[in-house]
């Protein structure tokens, strides 16, 4: 898949203009808050309806604007497809081909990118529910249908939680059913996931980092001894007297935990800031080459500012570790030593005050 | 102006009208026949004292008892459950049931405050205890609420001698298996029909 173009109008900070992305390599270099980032963060919302930075979209439209509007034609195997995402009176739509869509899930069928971005570090050593956001992700670009599970059970929790403060505990057990069917379901997806990762995140950060380290990822679920729907409803009719003294649902998928281990010792606690980010970086290429595995597909891939972070034979490892691509956005800073014109088809942009040119142009 | 403005408004605060219809709702209204306005603006403000709730069922009627209920050649083996009053005049257009309705006014969500005590749940345990009825079929929505309500009620009745059954749920009748979304699809799948023991 490839984004040919993207159109972009009253978006942040940038210029309204057309960009031209029919490369396969798009680089784009300028100082620090001229826009360079924005452009990543419009081809991950055309991808997904929503933004990687920002849950608010008051915040994705130009300051003292209040409309704004991406317009992406994306090329894949076979079809050509327009994808228009509007956000006007604080409503969001999203159109694909001129027909208004619902759900922004028909997105992730059309085009898949990848973000490599600084966030990422969350992953490996933020709080358990970032953690569970990444594993999540991954899993929803892998299997369709996890989506909507994680959706059902977001939505029993929910309820379940209300029933135990409003203290109406004669539908507990009905809730108590729905949780265990959805979050086994769940449970064994995420098993699966985390056994795929392990099957290629350990080597590629062995490779990657050449310093013979070999972490992996351990999956702790909540329902630590559950393997079917009647275990799972043992346990939460187990947890009744608990849930009802904090008046929440303390036990199930929502609550699963994940560990980076390294012979048998927590990798992350005694990991260097440097190994934690390269812990994020290969996290995401792994994420990126289970996507391919699974479908079939390339994602776009957008690199932002993380090159920065690693030692030329690092960056060298790291590149040629990358999931295949069909398209890559890099961010650079002006200084900074990117991709020479190489065999890559590539263009480069210089990004200032939002407004961007190609080099040639803006020498 | 303001007039205009104020019907436009109230117009799009009903269910399935936007600003645009709504606008264009209320220049047509204008421009026809006073007659036709009047008559109209005298049906809907009388609607609420000509129809209330079946004392038995719950549907919409313009007497006590609806016409449903007050048909004793109905199979008396059956009750259907459904949302709200609307959804038995959808079941009753079908032409292919014959039994009897109850009617919940909602489904269980308690994040909207609705639990068992604010339906008509106690109502429905009431009639299939002192009723004939052998089977009881459970037409909510196939929603997290619908199916929360459906469950609830089965585990009620889990000890009675009547029967429950659930609305089938799946592909549409003409629809192409290839446009379908996959969680329909999946429903249809752990729902298929056996066609044959071989």
């Amino acid at each position: 898949m490839l984004i040919e173009s993207i159109q972009t109008y009253n978006f942040r900070n940038l210029t309204p203009s057309l960009v031209d992305t029919n490369h396969q390599h798009i680089t784009l270099t300028g100082d620090n808050g001229q826009g360079k980032s924005n452009l990543l963060e419009a081809v991950y919302i055309i991808c997904y309806g929503s933004s990687f930075r920002s849950r608010s979209h008051k915040q994705l439209i130009r300051f003292n604007e209040k409309e704004m509007s991406l317009i992406a034609q994306i090329r894949t195997q076979d079809r050509h497809h327009t994808v228009k995402l509007t956000i006007q009176d604080g409503k969001r739509r999203i159109y694909i081909d001129d027909t208004e869509i619902s759900d922004r899930k028909a997105l992730f069928s059309i085009c898949t990118s990848i973000i490599f971005s600084h966030e990422d570090m969350d992953f490996v050593q933020g709080a358990p529910a970032e953690q569970r956001r990444f594993f999540d992700q991954t899993n929803s670009l892998i299997n369709e249908r996890y989506i909507d599970d994680l959706r059902m059970m977001n939505m029993i929790v929910k309820q379940r939680n209300a029933v135990l403060r409003q203290k109406d505990h004669s539908i507990l057990a009905i809730y108590d059913q729905k949780l265990a069917e959805v979050g086994i379901q769940i449970q064994q997806q995420r098993e699966e996931t985390v056994r795929s990762f392990n099957e290629l995140f350990p080597d590629l950060f062995e490779t990657v980092s050449a310093d013979g380290i070999h972490p992996e990822i351990k999956y702790v679920p909540s329902w630590k001894q559950a393997s079917c729907v009647e275990d799972a409803i043992r346990i939460l009719q187990n947890s009744h007297e608990r849930d009802a003294k904090y008046e929440m649902t303390t036990t199930g998928p929502h609550r699963d935990k994940y560990q980076f281990i390294e012979h048998t010792r927590d990798f992350i606690e005694t990991a260097s800031t440097g190994q934690r980010r390269l812990a994020a970086l290969v996290l995401k290429s792994t994420q990126a080459l289970l996507y391919e595995q699974a479908t079939g597909n390339k994602p776009v891939l957008l690199l932002d500012d993380v090159l920065l972070e690693l030692d030329i034979k690092k960056r060298e490892r790291f590149l040629s570790s990358l999931a295949s691509y069909d398209q890559a956005f890099f961010t650079f800073l002006p200084d900074e030593s990117y991709f020479k014109k190489d065999s890559y088809d590539s263009i480069a942009y210089h990004v200032e005050r939002g407004s961007y040119s190609t080099h040639e142009e803006s020498c | 102006m303001r007039s205009i403005d104020e019907l436009i408004r109230g117009l799009s605060r009903l269910p399935g009208v936007g600003n645009k219809s709504a606008s264009r709702i209320a220049y047509h209204l204008i421009q026809r026949d006073v007659r036709d306005n009047h008559l109209l603006g005298e049906l809907i403000s009388t609607i609420q004292d000509k129809i209330r709730l079946c004392d038995v069922c719950g549907s919409f009627t313009e007497g006590q008892i609806c016409d449903v209920c007050q048909d004793p050649h109905r199979d008396h083996t059956l009750i259907c459950v459904v949302e709200q009053p609307q959804d038995v005049f959808t079941i009753e257009a079908s032409g292919v049931y014959n039994g009897y309705y109850h009617v919940l006014h909602g489904a269980i969500s308690p994040l909207d405050g609705i639990g068992p005590d604010q339906l008509t749940i106690g109502q429905l345990i009431e009639r299939i205890t002192t009723g004939d009825f052998s089977e009881v079929i459970l037409a909510m929505n196939p929603t997290e609420e619908g199916d929360t309500t459906a469950m609830y009620i089965t585990h009620l009745l889990r000890s009675s001698r009547v029967t429950t059954s659930r609305l089938a749920s799946g592909l549409p009748v003409g629809g192409d298996l290839e446009y379908t979304d996959k969680v329909t699809l999946a429903r249809s799948l752990r729902g298929r029909i056996r066609m044959s023991d071989q």
